[in-house]
């Protein structure tokens, strides 16, 4: 006798409710893979040769794109598990179907069962089919790379695990509701409220904690590990950094494939809890347990009323009475929704009040709270005996690129990063005397330097590392002028040289191998190639170890350097780093000398075509007899004219250091077109401005 | 055997069963009568552990059965508005019902299709709603549960119809001790098939009588008098559940067996009487009325 009820069976009574949704991922995955691969591989075999790129590596090229981890794929799996998730338990939405199926001899267990595996081999059959059809095809052309081979059992596993922990998260939507539309509002929920939650206490935190140290990675708001989707998002980021490099393809996905696992367990988890304990009775309604409706409800309208309020504060110009406003008007909206939806009635509206009235209370203690820093987020210094180590990044050189690729994964990084997850101060009596003598960063600091700028105030990222192992960031300011006494040391010290600078990193040569140095003089490059770049980078390298900071101070850099290094291959870019040649680089400047690059010697002006000079300022009366405010532009033309003028010009980049804060001229912009660059701004060293450009300048400003 | 124990369900403020207690008896048919609303598919709901009671506890067979797959082995369910899979056929319906109920008769379930002229191989959503609750009943009969809990099902069948399945039914209590329970809001469905009826109304069990026992003791008396004294020392010693008179005319529903009222309308100075039989209808009247209802405005029939 045969078992009758063996699973095996019941699978197959399963697979025929549901074979449609089968057929249509057959269908999907057929058209996606041998078939788009057969005919653009057909189409691109007989076409021409673009750039330096030959049919066959075109061919690879789309070859790799189609196989391995994308988003066409990526999305193609998501909305087939989410189908496949609500259709098998979409009978719980149907009284008819709950009374037939649950008055059977059937456990809830063993239903469950058959339902997610047939789900899951539904994806699974005509995936890996229609995939491996793709790949013979591919095969069949000859372009199949040995690096699209590992990629497609990557993207077997990946897609295999995004797809399990969508449809978990899919069935568990289902299982939640009552009704099909209410479980694709569960789904979107479910999936979005991390990164919205985030995002949301992001943007608080940026606007209203002026402390706040949002701009690294670990910070950022997309590093979320409880959607599926948001996972996936990340692991595509890095997959598509790893395919740069070629190297290194699987280097650090175990934590992306292991948080989909631990999703997938989780929802899986949470589905057969619901299912278990889901009241029959529910079908139709919004939400199967009651007693998840107010919780809910409360949860989703004050994440929307905080963001009512956020959003009115904002486009008000930071009115409180109308961030109030948004907060009322946004929670009473999410009330509606969410009580017409939990009810499919509008009569539904007049109900449950006061949750909403909780939920707009809740958001404006949120938002007050945030606004006037109850939490004192501004005011918390970790005290100097619970701290193991500090890290510091001063931003001393805001122009200057920071980015940077590591070649053995195409990573994207930065000095600061790296300083930040790197440095470890140990002198914290050091640094202690330097943090104290920071401050919370108003409005008017910033990152950036404008021509404005009169105060040396720089930014400065800190890290504690606490002696319990938790980490604090912050941002802080510190006026350069008044406190180079405790900034010196900091400076200093090897620990902070050694992290803050990639001139004395020991895995430079990992990072950067040198090609070529530029030379940009006064808006001249000076190409420097073979030995005599590696000369200048020792003797850069031997001053930036070796300079003070105060010796740097209000000094105007005669220059900047571009070192020019190894790239990522595939992205067919390179690393490359600019550093300013301060006066105080004697070794840089000796040897660049002796390169031929002259250092002392203004522009030539025969280089010049013109020069246009013009105020900034509405009212500047800081030049002695003469009153000037906006005007019309100065055109010189005259060699010798420009020639004083150039003598006194300083590129506008070459000043984008706060070493070099006041020593230009502010409020007048000299815009020189020259043979070969075009137009580059510059400014006029402080107190240097030719006598006849005032003059002019006054003339046009009483013509005006 | 089925004990209801002290149940009640409730959805959100509505009280659907309100503490029920009832005992149905294996092998006799049980009728469960009500106005809509009444609470009757909520009880079978719970009955056949499709829902959970809030309070109280069911028991099949000593099993209590809430996802209890032994107690559900017991018994199947043909709701009022029976599931069909789309695009199936009678014999997708067979094939499955076969994997999941242990003792279902396939060769049984084709045979009785053949003979209520429904074609397996045809789709079900063509069948008309008739030969759709034809299916289901025979579906029910073949799975060859102990218990067969039917919703409404009789309502939308014709009489020849109807009368085929009731010796369907009548076959196998008799020859597996099936026992049927029949719910509707129709008295006349269940006069002629069920042993025992119970009575819902607001979610509670007004009463629950063996159809026999209730017809066998109560009566229908018409008589008339010798003389208006006569009539009356009568109703002072013999105090009838309702009395109407029409002339001379009494027309009494007592409380009793035949025969004792033979007995007693013969020694009482009667010029004419005649005990009658009571339609299930009028002795549900006479019932609920001396509970305090009026059972023609509970039922609609």
């Amino acid at each position: 006798m045969t078992s009758k009820n063996s699973f095996l069976i019941s699978m197959k009574e399963n697979w025929k409710r549901r074979m449609w949704v089968g057929f249509a991922i057959l269908g999907i995955y057929f058209m996606y893979y041998p078939i788009s691969l057969a005919l653009n591989l057909n189409a691109m075999k007989a076409s021409i040769t673009y750039y330096d790129t030959s049919p066959m590596e075109m061919m690879q090229q789309m070859v790799y794109r189609t196989m391995a981890p994308n988003n066409t794929g990526a999305f193609l799996v998501i909305a087939v598990a989410v189908i496949a998730g609500l259709q098998g338990f979409a009978y719980l939405h149907n009284r008819s179907k709950v009374d037939f199926y649950h008055s059977q001899p059937v456990s809830k267990g063993y239903r469950f069962a058959v339902i997610t595996v047939t789900g899951i081999l539904m994806f699974l059959v005509p995936f890996v089919l229609c995939s491996l059809l793709g790949l013979l095809v591919a095969i069949g052309y000859g372009a199949v790379t040995p690096l699209t081979a590992t990629s497609y059992a990557e993207s077997i596993l990946v897609y295999l695990l995004l797809y399990i922990s969508m449809y978990f998260l899919s069935m568990l939507a289902a299982i939640l509701t009552g009704h099909g539309i209410v479980s694709i509002l569960g789904i979107g929920v479910l999936s979005v409220l991390e990164i919205g939650t985030r995002a949301l206490l992001y943007a608080l935190s940026e606007q209203f904690h002026h402390t706040f140290y949002g701009r690294l990675q670990e910070n950022n708001i997309f590093h979320c590990i409880l959607s599926p989707i948001t996972v996936y998002a990340e692991l595509l980021t890095k997959r598509y950094r790893m395919y740069l490099t070629d190297v290194g393809v699987r280097e650090g996905l175990g934590k992306y494939v292991l948080n989909l696992i631990v999703l997938s367990v989780i929802f899986l988890a949470l589905a057969w809890f619901a299912y278990r304990k889901r009241p029959a009775e529910s079908t139709g309604k919004g939400i199967a347990f009651t007693g998840l409706k107010s919780p809910l409800k409360l949860l989703l309208s004050t994440i929307a009323g905080v963001f009512g309020g956020f959003f009115f504060y904002m486009i008000s110009g930071k009115s409180m009475a109308l961030m109030l406003v948004g907060v009322l008007l946004v929670t009473v909206i999410a009330h509606i929704l969410i009580e017409v939806i939990y009810e499919f009635d509008l009569k539904a509206i007049g109900k449950h009040w006061m949750t909403a009235c909780i939920a707009a209370l809740l958001s404006v203690l949120v938002l007050v709270a945030f606004r006037f820093d109850w939490m004192g987020y501004d005011r918390y210094l970790p005290k100097q005996d619970k701290v193991e180590t500090v890290s510091i990044y001063m931003n001393l050189e805001p122009s200057r690129n920071t980015t940077y690729y590591l070649p053995e994964n195409g990573q994207e990084n930065s000095l600061e990063s790296y300083a930040i997850h790197n440095m470890k101060l140990t002198d914290l009596d050091a640094v202690y005397a330097f943090l104290e003598q920071t401050e919370v960063p108003q409005e008017k600091d910033g990152s950036w330097l404008d021509q404005d700028t009169v105060e040396p105030r720089v930014m400065v990222y800190v890290k504690w590392n606490l002696k319990n192992g938790k980490t604090v960031y912050r941002t802080r300011v510190i006026d350069l002028n008044q406190h180079m006494d405790v900034i010196e040391p900091v400076y200093a010290m090897p620990e902070y040289q050694s992290t803050v600078n990639q001139m004395t990193w020991q895995e430079f040569a990992k990072v950067m191998h040198l090609k070529r140095v530029e030379m940009d003089y006064r808006g001249i490059d000076f190409p420097i190639d073979g030995e005599a770049a590696v000369q200048v980078w020792e003797a850069y390298r031997k001053d930036v170890l070796q300079t003070p900071l105060r010796n740097m101070n209000h000094s105007i850099p005669l220059g900047t350097i571009n070192f020019y290094g190894t790239g990522i291959r595939n992205a067919h870019w390179e690393n490359n780093w600019n550093a300013y040649v301060y006066p105080a680089y004697t070794n840089t400047i000796r040897v660049l000398e002796k390169l031929g690059v002259p250092l002392t010697a203004p522009m030539d002006v025969q280089e010049v075509e013109m020069v246009s000079i013009y105020s900034t300022k509405s009212n500047i009366s800081a030049y002695g007899q003469y009153s000037i405010s906006y005007g019309d532009s100065l055109i010189y033309s005259d060699p010798r004219v420009v020639k004083t003028i150039l003598e006194h010009a300083v590129p506008a980049e070459d000043v984008q250091t706060w070493l070099a804060v006041g020593l230009c001229e502010p409020g007048i912009v000299i815009d020189i077109q020259n043979t070969y660059k075009g137009y580059r701004t510059y400014y006029f060293e402080k107190g240097k401005v030719p006598e006849f450009v005032l003059q002019d300048l006054a003339k046009a400003s009483l013509s005006e | 055997m089925i004990e209801i124990q002290n149940i009640s369900k409730s959805f959100d403020t509505i009280k659907a069963v309100n503490h029920i207690n009832l005992t149905i008896a294996d092998e006799a048919v049980f009728g469960l009568v009500g106005t809509n609303g009444a609470g009757k598919s909520t009880l079978l709901r719970m009955l056949t552990g499709v829902l959970r009671p809030d309070d109280g506890l069911i028991l099949i067979d000593g099993m209590p059965v809430y996802d209890n797959k032994e107690a559900k082995k017991l018994m199947y369910f043909i709701p009022d508005e029976p599931y069909f899979f789309a695009s199936s056929t009678g014999k997708d319906l067979g094939v499955y019902l076969n994997g999941v109920y242990p003792l279902f008769d396939l060769d049984s379930f084709y045979q009785h299709m053949k003979t209520f002229e429904l074609d397996p191989h045809r789709k079900i959503s063509t069948f008309s709603k008739g030969m759709k609750k034809q299916l289901a009943i025979i579906a029910g009969i073949c799975s060859n549960t102990k218990y067969l809990i039917c919703d409404e099902t009789f309502d939308g069948l014709d009489p020849v119809m109807r009368q085929g399945m009731k010796s369907i039914f009548a076959s196998h209590i008799e020859e597996r001790g099936l026992t049927p329970i029949i719910a509707s809001h129709n008295l006349r469905e269940l006069e002629d098939i069920c042993d025992t009826v119970g009575l819902l109304h607001q979610g509670g069990v007004l009463l629950s009588k063996d159809l026999v026992d209730m017809k066998c003791n109560i009566q229908k008396i018409q008589c008339v008098f010798t003389t208006p004294q006569a009539e009356e020392s009568f109703l002072a010693q013999n105090i009838p559940m309702k009395v109407e008179k029409r002339g001379k005319l009494l027309t009494m529903t007592v409380r009793g067996t035949k025969a004792t009222w033979e007995e007693v309308l013969h020694a009482a100075d009667t010029v004419f009487y005649e005990i009658l039989p009571l339609s299930l209808e009028e002795i549900f009247i006479s019932e609920t009325e001396v509970v305090g209802y009026d059972i023609k405005k509970l039922l609609l029939n």
